[in-house]
């Protein structure tokens, strides 16, 4: 299997602090010595919904930018109204207000400019005539400025109020290759485009712009370039379309939705300056939309989405293309619990921050323990002790409010079982009653999850029963049976294996059904399901066979790392550092663990705590966390290197 | 295991989907405010905090379908005097047309 370095060249940087980025940071991997993390930079485009216009339509033209952006004209709303609008509304990244309306009211217009500083030129007006009216707008109106040269509808447009250019379009038809400057004053015609097209997206300054796509009647993937003095043919885009929204710059810009002329789609393409590349696409397909912004942060507001009427014209997206660092999931060492202890139990509800383990053996000086140990995160202390010293417990609830049951009171297994249920208050532990049945046997690696109040017990050391047994915080009843697959002479019983989750939602995995397991055959591989009355088995089945493994999350979100591999397992049999990762639906391989061990654990699949449980050579505890995203810096403040 | 989940939600504006949504599961919007959704669990999450209405995927054709159908008949009905057809996809936009949920 190829390396990092085969592929990248060079070997990953291991570095005391975080590089200074540049132009060239996406992708880069290295180790930061400092925070003891594996980081990477990875860039993320996409779009996100953005807030409601307050009137929909569409014809609608744009401005600015995400955060300080402005939509004017559009088809007229509402329903039966006139048909065109002279709306205006201003963005400020998070809702649109409405401003003072155009004096002529139009849609297919173009504009340019910013917020506080627009021009509106041309459009299509009431009575099905096109127009060379232009308005400036200042942030709160618009006034009459000197009218295009040549009226028309549907043109590009890009630069500022007082540095504008607009080119293209459509003439009443026939559609228009003439382009004119504005100096804030008035309209001067300039080279034309090489190729008539009317719908065009435009972007860019006066003296170096961008005329993308367009209709010439049909769809088009033209794309000419301004130099300030002629046009010039460049790249092509991938899909024709027309009537799409532009934002960016000559050298960096995005071409989003539209109509490619098969229908309107929610394809974007972004320039690089060179050619156009696939991009993210947005969430609702439309065309005749007004967008604005940059090629890394842009908007795309109202729009002709097919087949959906007026009023639902209000929907604004967002795109946004960001570097962000990323820290991969892993567990993490942290501060040892102060007593060797095997077959020791978890408050398995617990967090990351507020854990617990009790009881446990500690031969030969100690045969069983009644201690507890609290973890806050970053120290273990002392807590309160069992009422009887005893390991293989079952385990649940969490710090403060916490439930052991079952167990084994002997010096070996499976003698000396203690049917006992025990509560904890943070502080000290209580006999509360009888354990979970009457089968006393159920305290070797009996498996508990849920909450003082509400707990689920499964399965135990006990041949021709695999029961599981919930708890209301008062008394034990018989729940569903876990159902038997193993195919060999059974037991019906199932030991060694993990549960997560609560008493009506619960995760089974894992374990065994006979004794001695030394036998590949009798590690089970499936998985089950609990839904507060029955055992289900879902289709998948895990990746690394074990017994023993340690878990935490719950039903539909759960990690499963450690524990002993079946003999024919890829490890050749013993306790294993390997995870798997369960989605709800699948297994999958996740990362390792620093040492390997077994079965005591608590957390989510966000933030998990685990020690060792059965290992009773070691006092390891682990801390996991899913990987982590962290903006670390806009596409648009790198500079070159 | 089917690709998608399909579901009424109200596109209620900012934040109703994210940049991690998008990333995280198929997002796309239909008329009748249809959404299909990429059958994972923060899929699954997402149309449930957003006290979406899951529906069979014959459910939500339906829905859409009864939109276009609505949208096709006003449509019809947008007429001005002496307007040439070109004249009126101007106005309007296009005829709408049927919708085929993934």
């Amino acid at each position: 299997m190829a390396d990092y370095s085969s592929i990248k060249g060079n070997r990953i940087q291991y570095l005391s602090s975080d590089p200074t980025l540049d132009s060239n940071s996406e992708g880069q991997v290295w180790y930061n010595s400092t925070t003891g993390s594996l980081k990477g930079l990875v860039k993320f485009k996409a779009w996100s919904s953005g807030g409601n216009t307050v009137i929909g339509g569409y014809g609608t033209a744009g401005a600015g930018t995400q955060t300080a952006g402005l939509i004017f004209g559009r088809l007229g709303e509402p329903v039966g109204g006139p048909p065109v609008s002279g709306a205006t509304e201003e963005y400020d990244g998070t809702s649109w207000s409405e401003q003072s309306d155009l004096n002529t009211a139009r849609r297919y217009t173009s504009g340019f400019g910013t917020q506080t500083s627009g021009v509106c030129a041309g459009g299509y007006v009431d009575g099905n005539t096109v127009t060379s009216n232009s308005e400036e707008y200042d942030g709160s109106s618009w006034t009459e400025g000197n009218n295009l040269n040549t009226a028309r509808y549907g043109a590009g447009a890009a630069g500022t109020l007082t540095a504008g250019l607009v080119f293209g379009g459509t003439e009443a038809p026939p559609r228009t290759t003439v382009t004119e400057t504005y100096d804030g004053t008035s309209y001067s015609e300039v080279n034309d485009m090489n190729t008539q097209r009317e719908n065009i997206g435009g972007v860019g300054t006066q003296t170096a712009a961008l005329a993308i796509g367009g209709g010439d009647p049909n769809a088009s993937v033209h794309t000419e370039s301004w130099d300030g003095t002629n046009w010039t043919t460049t790249s092509n885009m991938n899909i024709t379309r027309k009537s799409a929204g532009a934002a960016g710059t000559q050298t960096h810009a995005i071409y989003f939705a539209g109509n490619a002329g098969t229908g309107y789609v929610t394809t974007s393409e972004e320039w690089d300056g060179t050619s156009w590349t696939a991009g993210a696409s947005m969430a609702t397909n439309r065309g005749y939309l007004a967008g604005a912004g940059t090629a890394t942060a842009a908007f795309g507001a109202t729009g002709y989405v097919p087949s959906t009427t007026a009023p639902n014209r209000i929907h604004t997206e967002e795109y946004n293309s960001v570097i962000n660092s990323t820290i991969p999931a892993a567990f993490s060492s942290a501060p040892a619990f102060s007593t060797q202890r095997g077959a020791s139990a978890p408050f398995s509800g617990g967090t990351q921050t507020a854990y617990g383990i009790f009881g446990g053996e500690n031969p030969p000086s100690t045969p069983n323990l009644a201690d507890t140990e609290e973890y806050d995160g970053s120290s273990w202390t002392s807590g309160g002790s069992l009422p009887t010293a005893t390991n293989s417990m079952g385990g649940a609830g969490t710090q403060t409010s916490g439930l052991a049951n079952d167990g084994n009171i002997g010096a070996g297994y499976p003698v000396g079982q203690s049917p006992r249920t025990y509560e904890y208050n943070g502080t000290s532990w209580t006999d509360v009653g009888s354990g979970r049945g009457t089968i006393a046997t159920y305290g070797f690696s009996s498996e508990t999850t849920g909450t003082q109040t509400a707990a689920l017990g499964t399965g135990g050391y006990t041949a021709g029963a695999a029961p599981s047994d919930e708890y209301n915080g008062s008394t034990w009843t018989t729940g569903g049976a876990i159902i038997d697959n193993d195919p060999s002479p059974s037991n019906n019983q199932i030991y060694s294996h993990s549960v997560v989750g609560t008493q009506t939602a619960a995760l089974l995995s894992h374990g065994t059904s006979h004794s001695p397991s030394s036998n590949p055959a009798n590690y089970l591989s499936e998985t089950q399901l609990y839904n507060g009355t029955s055992w289900t088995n879902a289709p998948a089945t895990v990746n690394r066979v074990t017994i023993g493994s340690i878990a935490f999350g719950n039903q539909t979100s759960a990690i499963y790392a450690g524990g002993s591999e079946r003999p024919s397992g890829p490890s050749g049999g013993g306790v294993i550092t390997q995870s798997q990762v369960w989605n709800g639906t699948s297994w999958s391989a996740g990362p390792n663990t620093g040492t390997a061990t077994t079965y005591n654990s608590a957390g989510n699949s966000s933030a998990g705590v685990i020690s060792t449980g059965a290992n009773i050579s070691t006092k390891n505890t682990e801390e996991w966390n899913e990987a982590t995203l962290s903006p670390t810096a806009t596409a648009s403040t790198l500079t070159t290197s | 295991m089917a690709l998608f989940i399909y579901g009424t939600a109200t596109n209620t504006g900012k934040g109703f989907f994210t940049a991690e949504d998008r990333r995280a599961f198929f997002l796309r919007g239909y008329p009748a405010n249809v959404w299909v959704i990429g059958n994972n669990e923060k899929g699954a999450l997402w149309l449930a905090e957003k006290s979406g209405v899951e529906k069979t995927k014959s459910e939500a054709q339906a829905l859409v379908t009864a939109e276009v159908d609505a949208a096709k008949t006003a449509w019809d009905d947008n007429n001005v005097d002496g307007e040439t057809a070109e004249e009126k996809i101007t106005r309007l936009g296009p005829k709408p047309t049927d919708i085929t949920l993934p």
